[in-house]
């Protein structure tokens, strides 16, 4: 056994097509490189999906992760899963809390490989090391909380741990979601459709085995001391009790909220969206946490009706409003569906957004919309889109295939409302905010608030002293800068990358849960003290680098560079009804701001490619040796 | 008696289901992490939101030191301790006791129990991240019937409502 603690050291390579399952170790170099999690599912995909390989073709490769700090009672659960997106067609990556992580380390394994397509559905078990695919015809056309049940029940153990797909992923909706332990979603990229792809229901995993520390009389009292830290975080005890409601005013009072696919970022009536609100009129009946949690973010939810589900998050509640709808009901209605149907919240939210608007200025007709009364606010069109999304009925079967292939099938100006960067949805507005909006701008999965967006920039937040951004990114930022935005996201994406690379939860760890929390320093400690293998701190920052490069290159090799890193028009027209009334985007902003991140990375200015020697500086050869041979080819 | 008792009280200070108890109970006692391990269990259904510990109360007159075939168990300083060297690894204990607080091992293949970590701070208590794992005297056996009452009462609860829709 090459590690003493943290790795098991083995992956799980299943062939769906031939049904072989093969199990090869992780080799210390890919550890040491990559970390686990996110950095590891590149990694991987890179290696075991040929390129150009369509997203829902059996070449397609779905990698579920653990990570080295998996299982650590410091928010470290988070199962990273990763495939190449049937929605934007870049890499398509994220994570989610619950145990399902844990679960597949106590069963001996870092990482799940899955390729190739089986004849009919199946599902995997995994079992302390043992690797079955089970039949899966009877869960097909399941709800993923039965399908859950079911296979728990099957394999004889209440302590089984589920990921599956819904109808939606069975469907190959674009933005399916992976859905584990019921109510936890990896939620964008339509990693979901992979699954069903894949004629894959779910993989279950039940583990018993040892976790082992490689110096354990450190780790109680070095944990003991980080929480500690971590708990006196400001606004801490508010966010333990509210979770990301808390993010409801703010989004209303400084701008990021999407009112009507984003023709506004006010939303009147949001009070009734509010962590106090649900708190108040009895919604929230429990806190709940992930696996080894100490903050407990989520909550168990039930409407006065009785409607019940795990969760609510501010993205899912911005959505709502984009639909024009800010009632606490729907929003329970809306969650357990989508927990249900596997749907991501937000692309789902903001592609029904979208039919609103066109049906509003009459681009879509009743007759387009089989007689659905699609205005704004229209809560039971609303609902019953999702359900003709998932099941791809009528135009839910347009809006299923995702916001760039919807705009251009309806035509006639549609692509004016589209609010997508490489095809995902904007699930926050951006405008009057460069930092925050050049991580959205430039993120490899598009449009996303966790892979470089910057929190501490958005309407001059305090989030940041001076003093720490100047010891922390070299320079201070102004939150209106263009020439600061670009430096912001550089330290904020490589540090995302690192996080998420080792299975923390982004809220208690630096950067993104703000300045001085975990950060590289303590990740060199915890990563010692867990598996021995002793990287210093500053290599981190070389770490996340070297990710955001791989996937940045997978990217370019999909074709992805400069043209992508843009702005949906909505976001260059003047914002209306908030903190950033008449803000927006220009395309000199764009490159101003793109000019100037792309110099950071020493990438091609032009294409914004990484070039081969960035790739080979960063040890990583073999795509080195790719993007030289793209280059080429296209002079 | 003195016993590890799961006292939940309203919004935010209940279980969230973390397992933090099972970790570092697992990792004080053995080194490891290990849930199967762990002196105190978690049951959970994450459907319904519920989560409640299950560990050992430490009874008066505990009805595992009453099955035990070979003596194996007695009440040391008011705590129930499993002699490891007599026990024969039956699981008559493990059947006897109401709420399943004593298990046999995997490793050792003997029963083992909560020891309320020597009786100093127990690592459970002092970790959980809503204070709601006390050490305290009580008078059985009221708390032992609570935890199963109050399982089916949490998923009775919340299954009254919709779940019918036919997903």
């Amino acid at each position: 056994m090459a590690y003493s603690g943290g790795y098991s050291g083995q992956i799980a390579v299943v062939d769906l097509s031939t049904q072989m399952v093969e199990v090869t170790s992780l080799e210390p170099d890919l550890a040491r490189k990559f970390l686990g999690g996110r950095g590891l599912g590149v990694a991987l995909l890179t290696r075991y999906m040929v390129a150009h390989a369509d997203p829902l073709s059996p070449e397609n490769v779905i990698i579920f992760e653990a990570a080295p700090f998996t299982g650590l009672w410091i928010s470290a659960g988070r199962l990273h899963v990763t495939a190449r997106s049937p929605l934007t067609g870049t890499i398509g990556d994220g994570n989610s809390g619950g145990a399902w992580a844990p679960e597949l380390r106590a069963a001996g394994f870092d990482a799940v490989v899955v390729r190739g397509r089986a004849d009919a559905p199946v599902y995997i078990f995994i079992k302390d090391g043992d690797v079955k695919i089970r039949r899966a015809e009877h869960l097909w056309g399941q709800g993923v909380w039965e399908t859950t049940e079911t296979i728990r029940n099957e394999t004889g153990d209440r302590e089984t741990k589920v990921v599956a797909i819904g109808l939606a992923g069975e469907r190959r909706v674009r933005f399916a979601c992976v859905m584990n332990d019921f109510a936890r979603a990896v939620g964008q990229g339509g990693l979901g459709a992979v699954m069903g792809a894949k004629n894959l229901k779910a993989v279950a995993v039940r583990g018993r085995g040892d976790t082992r520390v490689a110096q354990p009389d450190r780790l109680m009292g070095f944990l003991r001391e980080k929480v500690e830290h971590i708990r006196r975080k400001p606004g801490l005890d508010y966010f333990k009790r509210m979770g990301t409601t808390s993010l409801i005013a703010p989004s209303n009072e400084v701008g990021y909220a999407c009112y009507r696919n984003m023709q506004s970022t006010r939303c009147p009536g949001a009070e009734k969206l509010t962590g106090e609100h649900f708190l108040n009129n009895g919604y929230f009946k429990k806190s709940l946490g992930c696996y080894g949690c100490f903050v407990g973010c989520s909550h168990f939810v039930v409407s006065p009706d009785g409607t019940y589900t795990e969760g609510i998050e501010f993205g899912t509640l911005n959505e709502l409003t984009a639909c024009g709808i800010a009632d606490p009901d729907v929003a329970v209605k809306y969650n357990r569906l989508c927990n249900q149907l596997g749907l991501d919240t937000f692309d789902t939210g903001h592609v029904i957004a979208f039919a609103m608007e066109c049906y509003e200025k009459g681009i879509l007709t009743a007759a387009e919309t089989d007689g659905i009364d699609l205005r704004f606010g229209n809560q039971v069109a609303f609902l019953e889109m999702v359900d003709r999304i998932a099941r791809r009925e009528g135009l839910g079967d347009i809006l299923a295939e995702g916001l760039v292939p919807a705009s251009r099938f309806i035509g006639k100006g549609a692509e004016q409302f589209a609010n997508h960067i490489k095809g995902m949805a904007l699930d926050t507005d951006i405008r009057g905010m460069p930092g925050w909006g050049l991580g959205y701008i430039t993120s490899c999965i598009g449009a996303d608030h966790l892979r470089g967006a910057t929190s501490f920039t958005i309407a001059e937040s305090r989030a940041m002293s001076a003093e720490q951004s100047l010891r922390l990114i070299g320079r201070e930022i102004d939150p209106r800068s263009l020439e600061d935005a670009p430096w912001a996201v550089w330290y904020e994406e490589k540090g995302d990358a690192v996080q998420d690379s080792l299975g923390l939860c982004k809220f208690i760890s630096s950067p993104h849960g703000g300045p001085d929390l975990l950060y590289y320093e303590d990740y060199a400690t915890l990563l010692a003290i867990v598996s021995g293998i002793e990287i210093p701190a500053p290599e981190f920052d070389r770490i996340g680098e070297r990710i955001v490069n791989l996937e940045r290159a997978f990217n370019a090799r999909e074709g992805f560079g400069r043209k992508d890193d843009t702005v949906p028009p909505r976001m260059m027209e003047p914002a209306r009804g908030g903190y950033n009334e008449g803000k927006f985007y220009t395309q000199e902003m764009l490159d101003t701001m793109l000019d100037a991140y792309y110099r950071l990375h020493h990438w091609d200015i032009a294409t914004g490619v990484p070039t081969p020697e960035r790739l080979r500086e960063l040890d990583l050869p073999d795509m080195a040796a790719e993007i030289a041979s793209c280059f080429a080819e296209r002079g | 008696m003195k016993g590890l008792l799961f006292e939940e009280r309203e919004f935010p200070d209940n279980c969230i289901g973390c397992r933090t108890c099972e970790l570092v109970c697992s990792f004080a006692h053995e080194a490891l992490i290990n849930s199967e391990k762990a002196r105190i269990r978690v049951v959970k259904e994450d459907r319904y939101g519920c989560s409640i510990p299950i560990v050992c109360i430490q009874c008066a007159s505990p009805t595992c030191v009453e099955a035990c075939p070979v003596n194996a168990i007695g009440i040391e300083k008011d705590i129930v301790v499993v002699n490891e060297d007599t026990c024969i690894g039956c699981g008559a204990c493990t059947r006897a006791c109401p709420i399943g607080a004593i298990r046999i091992h995997p490793a050792t293949g003997k029963a083992f129990k909560c020891d309320l970590c020597g009786g100093g701070v127990a690592e459970c208590v002092s970790w959980c991240p809503r204070n709601v794992l006390r050490v305290r005297y009580h008078s059985e056996p009221r708390p032992t019937f609570d935890v199963a009452i109050a399982l089916a009462d949490a998923i009775t609860a919340v299954s009254r409502g919709e779940d019918g829709d036919g997903l």
